[in-house]
């Protein structure tokens, strides 16, 4: 595809979502008003761990305006079980690894739903909760993984005869063969915290029982609509035909919404059992207590490499906190330790992952998916090596990064499903260089060694991320245009905000020659599309937009071939055997050379509507449509390079970006306008994780930091100017050569803000082997170091 | 203990429009709006008075719609997202330069700033550097944009106003 | 997140509202809402009865008499921002009041509320300490000042009774502070601040510090003066050496300690802000003199 002659692919592109938003007009989860609409709240753990030996719902029950309340045993009723069925392959790990629908008799977790409140409005439905009294018995409490994991008597669920979920080794080659005949070795200890998604709209769901209770109508704020249907069913005992879930407008998931809740299956169970349309919307501090979240990781590494600054091995051992259940299974931490690769070339490998259960929310992956903390690991050992070696950072980098002609480059690594994990395309070095270009370095050190004269501590930081995106088997679209001439796609895609209508209908528009005003996309609707999986894994512009691109190209080609037909047909026109006599342009078939013969494509449609008792067009199926689920097996790994400058105030340990610069390779970019934004987000998420994200917990399994004034998210003053670029390395595994975008933007952040930050205090030497890193924390360190080289 | 349910009537000029409807005194006023005025453009982000996403004009003034009780709307002047646009719907200056800057992604989080930014643009004595516009920004926490652009969107509008 | 039910009162005058404070139970005063209903909203707090000021428009006023700058209780910290009055006669609160929250919250947050509820960390009641600001009481048996070291009694506990309000903060104008300077600490722009400290100075003509009021906030329960070091500048001309014989030992107060920022950390951000604020208030001064 020539993309200078293109007009919508390739292009900056206005949003054709933003007409709708910007005038108040988009329909998210708490938009939604059904007559006779109930309010559901839940009653929550106020214990990390305890037994429940009591639940009294008598004087709740008989508040006005309280419609029912629930406990498990009511909801199975209409259950099949009592737990979230298994989202991963069987004897991966136990059952009892997935969320109950609400706790029974042990709670895991403060804000673990115990009881289901219906009630006319959301008001009253916190007045009955306060009436609602569970008698608890408090257990210790299992906090601390690395605790957790040496313990046998200190259990976090009753249930398991250990905390361990389980632990297994990921790696590959000879680590000691390497480490025997290494120059040199460094090990090192990393503690490492990724918070709570937060996005701006919390998570959210209504359930209506049609009449008869035959079907369940669901609108959901999900990032995947069609398991969550698949799940409604298994556990509800329904056929698919028979639960609609669909998407509405949602802002924003972030992970957090990768997930069937069971909330959501209890919104569901007693929208059954009481017959009422229910909504159920999540407060902000609910969020902070019950959704997923990412956390912590404990990590002991050692690194052996050459004089010349070659990797030649790392092993070690990371415990993982997995929170109370796995409904994931390990996801997070086997990405994490496989992503210590990164861009580079490692001879031989070996991380005992150690995966902890602790009584705290659970843990699926939030942006990035464990990636930033793999990376974290081999970017801060390479700034070690660096040092060690007293060669440039950059330098170091160059020395291990996998050439371009090593691709597709077999990593050695094994994923989840067993596959080899292999890099399609990159080329790594030239982001390298080119980001150091726009960086002008020359420039910067005359700044920061200006700085220090005037006592002020200036740095920056480097660091590669790469990213496997593309997550299948599949994603599915369907193209169709009515008689009226417009295009509607149904994609099992799932739109965050990550502009997917736009970046479809661009797609689509293109293909067939329509104005993308044309284009009504339609995302997650179980009930328009059969098959789906959503929004999870930088997957839906490379899969569903793959998918879109094809069932465009079968409803183009049907196009002409049925144009061809009428024309032959109605004109006695007869068409040479080339096929390149017939275009689509305007939403019309045209023909090269003849202006005066056009057909619109919704004449098109009409005519393979069919007519009763007239001719319906040759060797052609019904309907100016196609279904297409693009197919795929294997991942595109998208890279990036960032730089990153910062300021020190080492009285008070704030740190302040001053500039940001990411050079990112997602392949083919489909809207550079709407690529970047993703970018910008992931960089500021990023920011937020290196210096302001932390969800804290009390040495009770009591989170501290439930509102955002504790918990901090960056504001538009936390900020620098981000500067962002693209190069392309075409990715082989789909036909437009396209990459993953929103999340490889978040995987390096971290460690290339704590580089700089190193770097800012190279003259006092202080090391920091954690992130987040808090003013507090950085000022302790500088003290240490004053106080050691005080005693010298 | 006495029924404080019972509805207050609140009369109040709504974008524009004098309305009348009836909460209970501890309805707050995003609640109003969304539930009982069916004006569902301003959203729900955090009910602490944090993230911004509430924030509608009264009496010209951007204010925290959680942290305020539809109660206290009486006889003021409220204007929402709603309200901004004419009543053909066509797009503010402000509103035009969110979508040509790709000023917002989820959408959540941008009503609320719609109103801090046309409060700023209707005030007098600013200065109006990127400085300024990020410390108006700073009552709003986004998780999509990273700010970029809206800050971008909003120095478009100092240029096209001729404001500096 | 929503609040339980209460009974809502708007009073017209402050008789009324001190009439509907001595018979309901439970009862709290309404300001800017900005911190009492997010505790209402989070159900930490729950009152029986709402009784909201916003209708006492005499509570909205700012006179200036003789000797005295006088802000209702009621007049929201925006109308202090943008009031060329208090930059006028009052700079260190028209600067230090840019620090409180963002525009939103300054647009509803008023003088009064943030005086009553004492967050240690708070620049507000900081600021009427430095500036030695009185309160007028009103409550069932009339009328009462109290000077602001005697009205913040405690941690979140100013010193007022559950049937009295603040009607107005008088400002006294008769010092003669020819240097002023502010700063504070914060995680990110507008939130609560870890720790922030005010000066005021006069400077005599010899470029002595005539007289000064150095105080902290966020560092310990209640803000507070550092009597100490303004004891060790009075009457002395501020310089680099005087500054370092000061602060060479740092500050070790018994200050506020939690997960967010310990002790040992206030303390130092103080000694810090404490410095740096001297300093400028003293340019400022010299400032002014250039100036006559």
């Amino acid at each position: 595809m020539n993309a200078i002659q293109a007009r919508y692919l390739g292009r900056r592109t206005k949003r054709i979502e933003d007409p709708d938003l910007l005038v108040g007009k988009g329909k998210y989860i708490d938009d939604i008003k059904i007559p006779g609409m109930m309010h559901a709240y839940f009653v929550r753990s106020e214990y990390a761990h305890a037994r429940i030996c009591s639940v009294d719902t008598s004087l709740a029950r008989k508040l006005p305006g309280v419609e029912a309340i629930y406990t498990l045993s009511d909801l199975m009723q209409v259950l099949r079980f009592d737990r979230l069925p298994l989202a991963f392959p069987p004897g991966k790990l136990s059952k009892i690894a997935m969320p109950k629908i609400l706790a029974s008799d042990e709670v895991l977790y403060v804000g673990e739903p115990i009881v289901l409140i219906i009630a006319s409005d959301r008001y009253i439905a916190e007045d009955a909760a306060e009436l609602v009294v569970v008698d608890y018995e408090e257990l210790t409490a299992v906090v601390d993984p690395r605790k957790g994991l040496k313990s046998e008597s200190c259990l976090a669920s009753s249930r398991t005869k250990s905390n361990t979920f389980i632990s297994m080794m990921v790696g590959f080659g000879d680590c000691d063969e390497e480490f025997g005949r290494a120059d040199n070795i460094l090990s090192e200890e990393f503690y490492q915290h990724r918070g709570v998604p937060n996005p701006m709209e919390p998570r959210g769901l209504v359930a209506t029982v049609n009449p008869g209770k035959e079907s369940l109508s669901i609108w959901a704020s999900s990032q995947l609509t069609h398991e969550l249907r698949n799940t409604i069913c298994e556990m509800l005992n329904f056929l698919p035909e028979n639960v609609r879930v669909t998407a509405c407008d949602i802002g924003g998931g972030f992970g957090c919404k990768f997930m069937v809740y069971s909330e959501e299956i209890a919104v569901s169970a007693a929208a059954i059992l009481c017959d009422n349309p229910i909504k159920w919307i999540e407060d902000r501090r609910e969020h902070f207590l019950s959704s997923i979240q990412e956390r912590d990781q404990f990590w002991n590494v050692d690194v052996a490499f050459g004089s010349d600054g070659k990797l030649a091995a790392i092993r070690g051992r990371m415990v993982h906190d997995q929170g109370a259940y796995a409904p994931h299974s390990v996801t997070v931490p086997y990405n994490s330790a496989s992503s210590v690769l990164g861009p580079y070339i490692l001879p031989a490998y070996s991380l005992d992952l150690v995966v902890i259960r602790t009584n705290k929310p659970p843990v699926i992956p939030v942006r990035g998916a464990g990636y930033p903390q793999g990376t974290f690991i081999i970017e801060r050992l390479l700034d070690k090596i660096a040092d060690h070696l007293n060669l440039s950072r950059l330098a170091v980098r160059a020395k291990n990064l996998i050439p371009k002609e090593k691709f597709p480059f077999k990593t050695g690594l094994k994923n989840r499903a067993g596959k080899p994990v292999i890099y399609d395309s990159g080329d790594y070095i030239k982001c390298q260089n080119d980001a150091v270009e726009r960086a002008d370095i020359p420039d910067f050190k005359k700044r920061q060694t200006t700085a220090r004269s005037e006592g002020r501590y200036l740095g920056i930081g480097f660091a590669h991320g790469v990213k496997c995106t593309g997550r299948g088997p599949f994603e599915s679209a369907t193209v169709r245009i009515s008689s009226s001439g417009k295009v509607s796609i149904f994609t099992g895609a799932i739109s965050i905000g990550q502009s997917t209508k736009t970046t479809l209908a661009q797609i689509c528009a293109e293909t067939l020659g329509v104005d993308i005003a044309q284009v009504n996309v339609v995302c997650g609707d179980t009930s328009l599309v059969q098959y789906g999986l959503g929004a999870f894994g930088s997957r839906q512009a490379m899969l569903a937009g793959s998918a879109v691109r094809e069932a465009s190209l079968i409803v183009r080609n049907k196009a002409c071939m049925v144009a061809r037909e009428m024309f032959e047909n109605d004109l006695s026109w007869k068409f040479s055997n080339s096929t390149k006599e017939l275009f689509l342009q305007k939403g019309y078939v045209n023909v090269r050379d003849r202006p005066d013969l056009v057909i619109s494509l919704g004449a098109i449609a009409s005519a393979l509507r069919g007519s009763a008792g007239y001719v319906f067009p040759k060797d052609v199926e019904v309907g100016l449509e196609a279904t297409h689920n693009f197919r795929a097996d294997d991942m595109a790994y998208a890279n990036t390079f960032h730089i990153c400058e910062v300021e020190v105030d080492t009285e008070s340990g704030i740190v302040k970006i001053d500039r940001y610069i990411a050079l990112q390779d997602s392949g083919f970019i489909i809207n550079p306008m709407t690529s970047e934004g993703q970018i910008h987000g992931g960089i500021v998420h990023g920011i937020g994780n290196a210096l302001y994200e932390k969800m804290i917990y009390d040495g009770n399994g009591q989170p501290l930091t439930t509102n955002f004034a504790d918990y901090l998210l960056p504001a538009a003053t936390e900020t620098p100017q981000i500067e962002v670029l693209f190069n392309e390395s075409l990715s082989p595994l789909n036909p437009l050569g396209m990459k993953g975008v929103g999340e490889v933007s978040i995987v390096p952040v971290t460690s290339a803000i704590v580089s700089a930050i190193e770097d800012a205090l190279k003259p006092i030497g202080i090391k920091i082997n954690e992130v987040p890193i808090s003013p507090v924390r950085l000022v302790e360190l500088i003290m240490e170091k004053e106080k050691l080289a005080q005693l010298v | 203990m006495t029924d404080q349910s019972e509805q207050i009537s609140i009369t109040a000029t709504f974008n524009g429009k004098e309305m009348t409807a009836g909460a209970s005194a501890r309805t707050t006023l995003v609640d109003f709006l969304r539930h009982k005025l069916d004006l569902t453009g301003t959203h729900v982000g955090c009910e602490h008075g944090v993230c911004g996403a509430c924030t509608v004009l009264v009496d010209g003034l951007a204010v925290r719609s959680c942290l305020m009780f539809a109660v206290q709307a009486v006889g003021r002047q409220i204007v929402t997202v709603e309200g901004l646009s004419s009543a053909n719907q066509d797009l503010t200056d402000i509103q035009k330069a969110f979508w040509e800057r790709h000023g917002l992604q989820c959408g959540f989080c941008t009503a609320g700033i719609l109103m801090s930014l046309e409060e700023y643009f209707s005030t007098e004595g600013n200065s109006y550097s990127e400085d300024e516009i990020k410390d108006v920004l700073s009552g709003h926490l986004c998780r999509c944009t990273g700010y970029q652009n809206i800050v971008r969107a909003a120095l478009d509008i100092v240029s096209d106003r001729t404001l500096k | 997140m929503k609040p339980a039910q209460f009974q809502y009162h708007k009073p017209q005058t402050i008789s009324e509202a001190i009439q509907l404070l001595s018979h309901l139970e439970n009862a709290r005063l309404l300001a800017g809402g900005q911190t009492l209903v997010p505790m209402l909203n989070f159900r930490v707090s729950a009152f029986d009865n709402i009784v909201d000021l916003g209708c006492i428009p005499e509570l909205s006023t700012i006179n200036e008499n003789v000797d005295s700058l006088d802000i209702g209780s009621m007049v929201t910290q925006r109308m202090l921002e943008y009031s060329s009055l208090v930059k006028e006669k009052l700079p260190l609160l028209s600067h230090a009041i840019k620090y409180v929250g963002h525009r939103q919250t300054r647009n509803r947050g008023t003088i009064g509320g943030s005086l009553c509820h004492l967050d240690p960390s708070a620049e507000i009641p900081l600021v009427a300490l430095t500036l030695r600001a009185s309160v007028e009481i009103a409550g069932p048996e009339g009328s009462r000042d109290a000077v602001i070291s005697d009205f913040i009694e405690d941690m979140l506990t100013p010193a007022i009774s559950e049937h009295e309000l603040v009607v107005k903060i008088k400002f006294p104008l008769r010092y003669m502070w020819n240097g002023w300077a502010f700063t504070e600490f914060s995680r990110r722009k507008g939130d609560f601040a870890i720790v922030a400290i005010a000066c005021v100075m006069e400077m005599g003509t010899n470029g002595e510090v005539k007289d000064l009021v150095l105080a902290a906030g966020g560092l310990c329960e209640v803000p507070f003066r550092l009597e100490k070091i303004e004891d060790a500048i009075r009457g002395k001309k501020l310089n680099q050496s005087l500054l370092a014989s000061i602060f060479e030992n740092g500050f070790s107060f018994d200050a506020l300690d939690d997960v967010f920022a310990p002790s040992w950390y206030r303390n130092r951000l103080a000694c810090t802000g404490a410095k740096r604020v001297l300093a400028e208030a003293y340019e400022r001064c010299q400032s002014y003199q250039e100036l006559i």
